[in-house]
């Protein structure tokens, strides 16, 4: 096995090890194909571009290639041609792809669903990482570096996962980078023949320099963690003692809800048959009391016998749609009935009661265990002409007082936020639509993420309202609070979102347990709102609560459907100045967003490249300030810029520097290993005997007639021109000269920092002696 | 003779420091001199040549007929001045080689018969075979320039020189000298087996005559004065000194070496990096002087360690390996 070979080996185990990192991201193993195939696919090629001469310089290209053909063959082969070549359609495809993997990242929670965007980017994102460690450990022979390459592999799920990383992702990124670095270091050994000489000092980071860099990584990297504050989860957690303990049986319906969305495999909880296209949420109990402990339910009234029919429903002559469905209940078991809204009959077996307040229908002694029953309700359809037209209730009605109930304090923060919000609109529909768009404008930032960050400011409303992270519990909870101050009667609603279709019937898992919020309109009854920000088409977005993020002209949108009122959306962008909001983000919806996953992403890139750029950045500037200097009039000075440019450039392809070697050494040396010309030989000697007078003759000798930044050029472009095209483009890429000069700095300042330590300790002994 | 007065020549006002390139035409015209005789051994010349500028003495060591002798009496030869050859045996007196005082019949007084070093050049043949006593009457002449003889001290003429040769210490009855000893000689040489076309030519050169014996000089006793003058003046700037110290220093620190060299090694190493540079007309001195010298004039002062030894590390090795060690310094001109 050649050694570039070995390179493109390791370098790929340390790649897939470094991509077990997306284990804890995602809830399966749907990942592990692609992305092993992809790597497969640029490992083969880099192999087989590196045994033909010709197209070894090309090979990133052609994994590139490779990698393309693959993703194209696994997610988009529709539009393509045979399935697998990438066609101008299938690339418009994968753009697609792309684009709802952004807004799959901003709304997924981790561990996040094998959704084939997430899916497509984590492949794309490991494919382009082996390409990038194939490019600086095999063509650029910089293995060290190529850690960078695989530490943003791990970066993922730092980023992504708000708990604890497991300890394993990280150790198989490390093993995998050890592995490469212990290749590259056996090679390098061989082609001394020995272990290179204390007075040696080679350009390729030595045996022993990559053991440092690896272990000096490896305790970085699990000494980190420890020193990081740990991230808990849970918010707004009532009377729960944290997660309930399975799903369906607890009594507590926020713990449950909780338990059934972080169960590690959904299970299947209901099936549903129902005579509309698309039936609105199955609602199973609503919370009305809010107290400084957060939402409960409100005492439940037995008096309806849901089996009996004709239950009290939607106040008379409100627009309302009929709604049928036979519900099998499989793996659910509860004492609430999830029904559709506004229930007028069940048919059920066991004593079900309906409670008229709160609408639910529930029951003493029977469970849902095992049944099958059918639901009749009318679901309001209202108009936002409709719901614009209702006027508020009267202050003394019975639902008015009940549901806008709040404990005696509410934070400022909070009542300040609402009044921000509502100072323009005119109208409970307009009030609500305006809080219902402060947590769904894309510019607030909010994300859903099942675990949430403790916050500090003593609150867990405030605290949410501050981190925006959470999910649906934290978002009905806040915008039920928010509506209850704006006086628009309000309650919290707990149940399931669709579900999936298959087949007509409808599946609803744990996964689709959720919360949102019932605003109550005079003349048209209970309304639902969803604030969260659901992913995977989970969410159902009714026709009087546009979602800002799902349409770009929903801020006019609303503003012209409420001319009266003015925009609903607008304030925010007044209301939170500490949070910079270009103009475009604020009108166009959906750019711009700032998330801390895309930030850390972008920060953790930005700095990779930065460290990756930064020698060829340094190496340039040293080498137009060295030939500047070696024009100048100082002759000795020019004559020590000048030389060093010639080491530096011969130290950049590869050449051994010898910190014994004088001037005239170097000369024979250079001479030899690239086979100088007349013309260089003469200017190379030049320059030798420039510097050697410029360093040990008497002032009155020590200048040399003779144009050095002339002589400087000849010698650099003959060096230049021996060495091979990869270690040309290596030597602008990654010069080694600006890396020891680098290493050579960080070295000065501690022997500075040491000699000051010393100076500053020496008066303190004088004294004790 | 005697010549007190010699040593003045040097302060002599007089005796303006001769040019760069003057150097360089004289010590060519001599090392071409005796390379008529010495074929194929260009360095050894020349490294003769250098000890002879930085007022040092050479040590030939090597196997018997490769030349030593012939080395050091074609240099002799070569500068019109005083000659002398001891040949050392193991019954050869201190006396012999310093002098003696006898009772002149005449004058009723003691004379001062001066001893073989009173010469400018000495060829002291096969030194270890002498006993260690006479040895060391040599050496103290080499170290102090001087003679003293009951109780009165007689100053050396300048130049002066010794050339001594000696067969490797593993030969039968040898005295080996003492490190002390061989810490006086500023370089040792090894002259090493010509090569075959080298050979070749001096078989057919010296198939008739001995070319030694036609060989005239090509300069003077007092040309050489003026050279070790000139040699004074060659320019040794602080960086190359520090190098100089610290190669010394890297000596005394290798673990291969039980003794590194000395102070006075210092002082003969710079003597002759200045000398190397005279001859090839530089004014100033380079680590690579230092360099290509370190290898002549440290090997036969320091002492190996028993590891070293038995790794059949030579002395020659372990000074290169720790030269490299050495960073050059980039100090600027002072």
């Amino acid at each position: 096995m050649t050694v570039s070979t070995k390179l493109v080996l390791a370098g790929g185990f340390g790649v897939l090890l470094g991509a077990l990192s997306l284990e804890p991201v995602f809830v399966n193993l749907d990942w592990v194909l692609p992305v092993v195939l992809v790597l497969a696919a640029v490992l083969a090629t880099s192999v087989a571009a590196r045994r033909f001469r010709g197209l070894a310089p090309w090979a990133p290209l052609l994994e590139l290639a490779s990698g393309l053909v693959v993703l194209t063959a696994v997610f988009v082969p529709a539009n393509a041609f045979l399935g697998v070549v990438p066609t101008w359609t299938s690339m418009t495809d994968i753009r697609e792809l792309l684009g709802e993997a952004g807004y799959a990242v901003r709304t997924q929670v981790s561990p996040a669903q094998t959704l084939d965007e997430l899916l497509f980017l984590a492949t794309l994102g490991v494919g382009v990482v082996a390409v990038a460690v194939d490019i600086l450990a095999v063509s650029l022979r910089r293995p060290a570096v190529a850690g960078l390459a695989l530490l943003v592999l791990y970066a993922i799920p730092t980023a992504a996962l708000v708990v604890g990383i497991p300890w394993w992702p990280f150790v198989g990124a490390a093993v995998g980078y050890l592995l490469l670095l212990f290749v590259d270091g056996r090679e390098a050994m061989m082609r001394w023949g020995r272990r290179p000489d204390d007075g040696v000092r080679t350009p390729t980071f030595g045996l022993l320099a990559s053991q440092r860099i690896g272990g000096l990584a490896i305790a970085v990297g699990l000494a980190l963690p420890l020193v990081l504050p740990s991230l808990p989860a849970g918010i707004l957690r009532t009377a729960g003692n944290g997660i309930g303990d399975g799903p369906g049986t607890s009594l507590n319906p926020l713990a449950t809800l909780a338990g059934e969305l972080t169960l590690p495999e959904p299970l299947d909880l209901l099936r549903v048959e129902t005579n509309v296209e698309q039936p609105y949420y199955l609602r199973a109990i609503s919370l009305e009391t809010y107290t400084d402990q957060g939402w409960a339910p409100g005492d439940l009234d037995g008096t309806f016998d849901a089996n009996a029919g004709d239950l009290p429903g939607p106040p008379p002559g409100s627009p309302t749609r009929q709604v049928q469905a036979q519900i099998q209940v499989l793996d659910q078991d509860d004492r609430f009935l999830p029904t559709y809204y506004a229930t007028r009959d069940v048919d059920s077996a066991g004593d079900w009661r309906f409670d008229e307040i709160s609408g639910t229908v529930w029951s003493r002694n029977d469970r849902t265990a095992g049944l099958t029953y059918s639901v009749d309700a009318a679901e309001p359809v209202p108009t936002v002409e409709d719901l614009q037209a209702a006027g508020d209730l009267d202050s003394e009605d019975q639902v008015q007082r009940r549901f806008t109930a709040l404990p005696l304090v509410v934070r400022p923060e909070i009542t300040n936020l609402v009044r921000t919000l509502v100072a323009d609109a005119e109208g409970p529909y307009a009030r609500t639509l305006a809080i219902n768009n402060f947590f769904t404008n894309p510019a607030n930032s909010f994300l859903y993420s099942l675990s949430t960050e403790p916050g500090t400011s003593g609150d867990l409303l405030v605290d949410f309202l501050t981190n925006r992270r959470g999910y649906c519990e934290q978002y009905a909870a806040s915008m039920a609070v928010m509506l209850r101050f704006a006086n628009v009667p309000a309650r919290v609603v707990i149940g399931y979102t669709p579900g999936t279709r298959n087949a007509g019937l409808w599946t609803v898992t744990t996964d689709d347990a959720h919360a949102w919020v019932e605003a109550y309109f005079e003349g048209i009854g209970w309304v639902p709102f969803d604030p969260t920000p659901l992913g995977g088409g989970r969410g159902i977005e009714p026709a009087w609560a546009p979602r800002i993020d799902n349409d770009p002209n929903a801020t006019t949108t609303s503003a012209a459907s409420n001319p009266s009122t003015g925009s609903g959306a607008a304030p925010t962008g007044q209301l939170e100045p500490e949070i910079p909001i270009s103009p475009d983000s604020a009108s166009g919806g959906g750019t711009g967003v700032l998330d801390p996953v895309t930030t850390l992403i972008s920060l953790v890139v930005v700095l990779a490249v930065g460290a990756l750029v930064t020698p060829a950045v340094l190496r340039v500037a040293a080498r137009r300030h060295r030939l500047r200097a070696a024009g100048a009039e100082d002759g000795i000075l020019g004559a020590h810029a000048a030389w060093d440019e010639i080491l530096a450039t011969a130290v950049d392809l590869r050449s051994t520097t010898v910190r014994s070697e004088t001037p005239r050494a170097v000369t024979r040396r250079l001479a030899r290993e690239h086979s100088f010309d007349g013309a260089a030989a003469e200017a190379i000697r030049l320059l030798a005997t420039a510097e050697e007078r410029a360093r040990y003759a008497p002032q009155a000798q020590a200048h040399v007639e003779g144009d050095l930044v002339a002589a400087t050029r000849t010698v650099t472009r003959a060096i230049r021109q021996d060495a091979g095209r990869r270690e040309r483009v290596r030597a602008v890429l990654l010069p080694p000269s600006a890396l020891h000069r680098l290493a050579h700095d960080v070295a000065g300042l501690r022997v500075r920092a040491r000699t000051r330590l010393h100076s500053m300790r020496a008066p303190q002994t004088a004294r004790t002696r | 003779m005697l010549s007190r007065s010699a040593l003045g020549d040097l302060d002599d006002p007089g005796t303006a420091p001769l040019g760069l390139d003057a150097v360089r035409e004289a010590t060519g015209r001599i090392a071409g001199n005796i390379e008529r005789v010495i074929e194929g051994k260009p360095e050894v010349v020349r490294l003769a040549i250098v000890v002879m500028l930085a007022e040092g003495h050479l040590l030939i060591e090597d196997g018997p007929g490769v030349g030593k002798t012939k080395l050091a009496k074609a240099l002799a030869r070569s500068i019109d001045s005083s000659v002398r050859r001891i040949q050392f045996t193991p019954d050869l007196l201190p006396s012999d080689v310093t002098g003696v005082s006898v009772y002149n019949q005449e004058t009723h007084d003691f004379e001062f018969k001066p001893g073989a070093v009173f010469a400018n050049l000495v060829v002291g043949d096969e030194i270890n075979r002498a006993s260690p006593k006479t040895q060391s009457a040599l050496l103290e002449c080499m170290e102090e320039q001087q003679v003293t003889v009951d109780g009165t001290t007689y100053r050396l003429e300048t130049p002066f020189m010794v050339l001594a040769t000696q067969n490797p210490i593993e030969m039968e009855g040898t005295y080996p000298l003492p490190e002390a000893q061989r810490d006086r000689f500023t370089a040792r040489v090894s002259m090493g087996y010509p090569d075959v076309y080298a050979e070749v030519a001096m078989l057919s050169g010296h198939a008739g005559s001995d070319p030694l014996d036609e060989l005239k000089p090509v300069s003077s006793a007092h040309e050489v004065r003026a050279l070790i003058h000139a040699v004074h003046a060659v320019h040794v700037s602080d960086a190359v000194r520090k190098y100089l110290v610290d190669v010394i220093h890297a000596t005394r620190r290798s673990p291969e070496l039980r003794l590194g060299g000395s102070p006075r090694s210092s002082l003969q190493l710079l003597r002759t990096a200045k000398a190397q540079a005279a001859l090839a007309g530089r004014s100033y001195v380079l680590p690579d002087d230092i360099q290509q010298l370190a290898g002549s004039v440290l090997p036969h002062r320091v002492i190996m360690t028993p590891e070293a030894q038995i790794a059949r590390r030579s002395a020659e090795q372990v000074i290169t390996d720790v030269i490299r060690t050495v960073p050059v310094p980039r100090g600027t001109a002072d």
